[in-house]
């Protein structure tokens, strides 16, 4: 679906990622995880073409894209889910949602686009309820669903999302990662930088630990669960928990 | 199929994609955590950000056994030694063993790793597998346990035990599967004959033997002996222990475990890969070992890649069975001769066993080689001088036609050259001053 090789861009001297190279087959849930700082949205910048990588190459659906716009990622069947969301504030659900499938409107026809807005309304029903409300006066949850849901208006094969679960309260962050287990049952890809190691992990197919530009680990969801470098650093895990849980038959 | 063994039928683009991704992490990591890789590749100016492609790993500097023992014990672990579960360590026949640790991240991998060997030589969870290898320090032992519970095999650790316990298990137990060095295997089939115990009243139909090199003729013998299909598998301590290749029901090449190991092989002289196909030493990184990783870690062992695919349908490469060590190979007047020429040549002597061991001497400046061999049990004559000096001529006359250099056969008395039980044997001792 997506192979990225050798990646690296930058912000004027400061050098973000420093050649890295990462794949997602089709039908997989790819996590990466990593400190702050290490450059995890500069790679979903570059690879949805945000961001101009300086060297490497990106290969989405056995097409070259490196440094392609936007729009072109986006036509390719990939598309982000920004950090924030980044809604239409003063919009109504709607309205974003039918902004989400607006490069696809006119191939679709109208029949179409509405069963695509059924299926996310069936995702999340609270959309559906919210309709008419505007983005920018519902909650944080509410508008990360809604950012999910625009997203896939646009039919992509390959979503990714940025930190999907920041600073939503935990029930919501579970119904936001049942609808990434529900994606991925719809034959959608998915990769995701998320902060919450654990949850993502969890239902992760596979993931990457990435560092200061680089990747330092790769492996399937259980292999990094259990694996005592992300434990410490990212699973909040202090060595006596640890030895704990391990004495635990 | 397991979801690991998909690995084994990847294309090759994108299982070279996953070795990459694997191979940049593990630099990444083996740089921030082990000294020995940061210091070495500053002083040589090497920015592992600039390794890309498979092709690039040839811009990094080889590990040697020396750079192993220099680091005794624990200088080359990338994890703090709380993270170790278990250590295990080469044994340490030629100078100071090589320690070596495994995180639980690794004990799962390498599981995963030589149930894909056992699979290959058909071992199912209906076989019965009697593992007579040492478990004391090695890894071998535990490993193939790990691999053959994966699989649901029921496995008999018969470890140490005397000879006439191994056959007595084999026979009250119906062990189907039978897993060890292959000289032991050999010593096994020569206890049978001597106590008049047909193979087949044992319940024996596989072998999988490694931990030392044998030949083509060893493994006649062996089946002979033994009434069994004997496979080949392939591992070192230092890389993870058995699991690194290993035959397929085809036997022709063992598949390498790719997606865990990158190999290459190199000229043991010029250090520059060979050509495709040509004979080589065998050069392995591990690209997922996160207790101890290897970077280009230099085998001493002499094999070459199998060309083509192999009809099992797995995609990874295939080496040939390796032929012996750079070691070992035995230069006379110029003229390179492996161990394993002889073998096969003594091999082919009816009346010899396949123990043996070569001499190289050097007297006033002359190179020599004595070949040892050993009268087989199966010899009626062994105590008739004229008819052991004929099979003695016999040989000599064998090796003067195969190798072109001169050696002198000598015989022994059955049963007094050294055995393998568990541990690696070195059959050639070269006495010429250094």
């Amino acid at each position: 679906m997506l192979r990225a090789r050798n990646l690296e861009a930058g912000y004027g001297s400061l050098r973000v990622l420093k050649g890295l190279s990462l794949h997602v087959s089709p039908g997989e849930v790819v996590a990466i995880i990593g400190a702050n700082g290490a450059g995890k949205s500069t790679l979903l910048g570059c690879l949805a073409g945000l961001v101009r990588p300086s060297a490497g190459s990106v290969i989405l659906r056995g097409k070259e894209v490196t440094g392609s716009r936007p729009e072109a990622i986006l036509a390719a069947g990939c598309s982000l889910v920004p950090e924030g969301r980044k809604l239409f504030a003063p919009l109504t659900v709607r309205e974003n949602l039918e902004l989400g499938g607006y490069t696809v409107r006119k191939r679709l026809g109208k029949r179409e686009s509405e069963a695509d807005l059924e299926n996310v309304f069936g995702l999340f029903p609270r959309l559906e309820e919210r309709e008419r409300q505007l983005a920018g006066t519902m909650s944080g949850g509410e508008q990360q669903m809604l950012a999910i849901g625009r997203s896939l208006m646009s039919r992509p094969e390959l979503i990714m999302l940025d930190e999907p679960s920041m600073g939503l309260a935990p029930l919501v962050v579970k119904t936001i990662f049942e609808a990434i287990v529900s994606l991925r049952g719809q034959g959608k890809t998915i990769l995701v930088v998320e902060q919450n190691a654990k949850a993502i992990l969890k239902i992760a197919d596979r993931g990457y630990v990435m560092e200061t530009g680089g990747l330092v680990l790769e492996g399937t969801g259980t292999e990094l669960l259990a694996n005592r470098d992300v434990q410490r650093a990212y699973l909040g895990k202090e060595y006596s928990s640890i030895a704990d849980e391990r004495e635990e038959p | 199929m397991t979801e690991s063994d998909s690995y084994e039928r990847m294309e090759r683009e994108d299982l070279e994609q996953i070795q990459v991704e694997r191979l940049q992490a593990t630099l990444n990591r083996a740089c921030q955590n082990v000294a020995f890789y940061r210091d070495k590749y500053e002083v040589l100016g090497i920015d592992i950000g600039k390794i890309k492609s498979l092709a690039d790993l040839a811009e990094l500097p080889f590990t040697t056994k020396e750079d192993l023992r220099d680091s005794y014990p624990y200088g080359m672990f990338a994890v703090p030694l709380k993270d170790i579960v278990r250590i295990h360590s080469t044994s340490g026949t030629t100078g100071k063993p090589v320690v070596v640790g495994y995180t639980a991240g690794d004990i799962a991998v390498w599981t995963t790793l030589v149930a894909r060997v056992l699979r290959g030589a058909g071992v199912t969870e209906h076989d019965l597998a009697q593992i007579a290898f040492n478990y004391s320090m090695s890894s071998a032992g535990l490993g193939l346990l790990y691999g053959a519970e994966r699989i649901g095999a029921s496995v008999i650790p018969s470890s140490g035990e005397s000879v006439a316990k191994q056959v007595s298990v084999m026979r009250d137990y119906k062990t189907t599967v039978l897993i060890g060095t292959p000289s032991y295997a050999l010593h096994i089939a020569s206890y049978l004959r001597e106590n008049k115990i047909h193979p087949d009243e044992l319940g024996l139909r596989t072998g999988l033997f490694g931990a030392e090199s044998w030949s083509e003729a060893m493994r006649g013998e062996i089946e002979a002996g033994l009434h069994i299909k004997a496979y080949d598998n392939y591992g070192l301590t230092e890389l993870i222990g058995p699991g690194v290749a290993f035959e397929c029901l085809e036997r022709n090449g063992l598949h390498v475990n790719e997606d865990h190991f990158i190999i290459e092989i190199i000229d043991p002289v010029s250090l520059k890969p060979v050509k495709p196909g040509e004979e080589g030493e065998l050069v392995f990184t591990t690209i997922t070992k996160q207790g101890f990783p290897l970077i280009r870690y230099r085998t001493g062992d002499v094999s070459s890649l199998v060309p083509g695919d192999c009809p099992c349908g797995r995609m990874t490469a295939r080496m040939k069975r390796v032929s012996g060590r750079i070691d070992d190979m035995i230069i006379v007047d110029g003229v390179n001769v492996s161990p394993s020429q002889i073998e096969e040549i003594i091999l082919k002597v009816e009346g010899l066993s396949p123990h043996y061991r070569i001499i190289v001497d050097r007297d006033k400046g002359v190179d020599s080689i004595e070949v040892q061999a050993e009268i087989s049990g199966d010899f009626p004559f062994f105590d008739e001088g004229a008819k052991v000096n004929a099979l003695c001529r016999r040989l000599q006359a064998n090796l003067d036609e195969g190798l072109g250099i001169r050696t002198k056969a000598n015989l022994v008395e059955r049963n007094t050259l050294e055995r393998s039980e568990g541990a690696k044997l070195r059959r050639v001792v070269d006495r010429r001053p250094r």
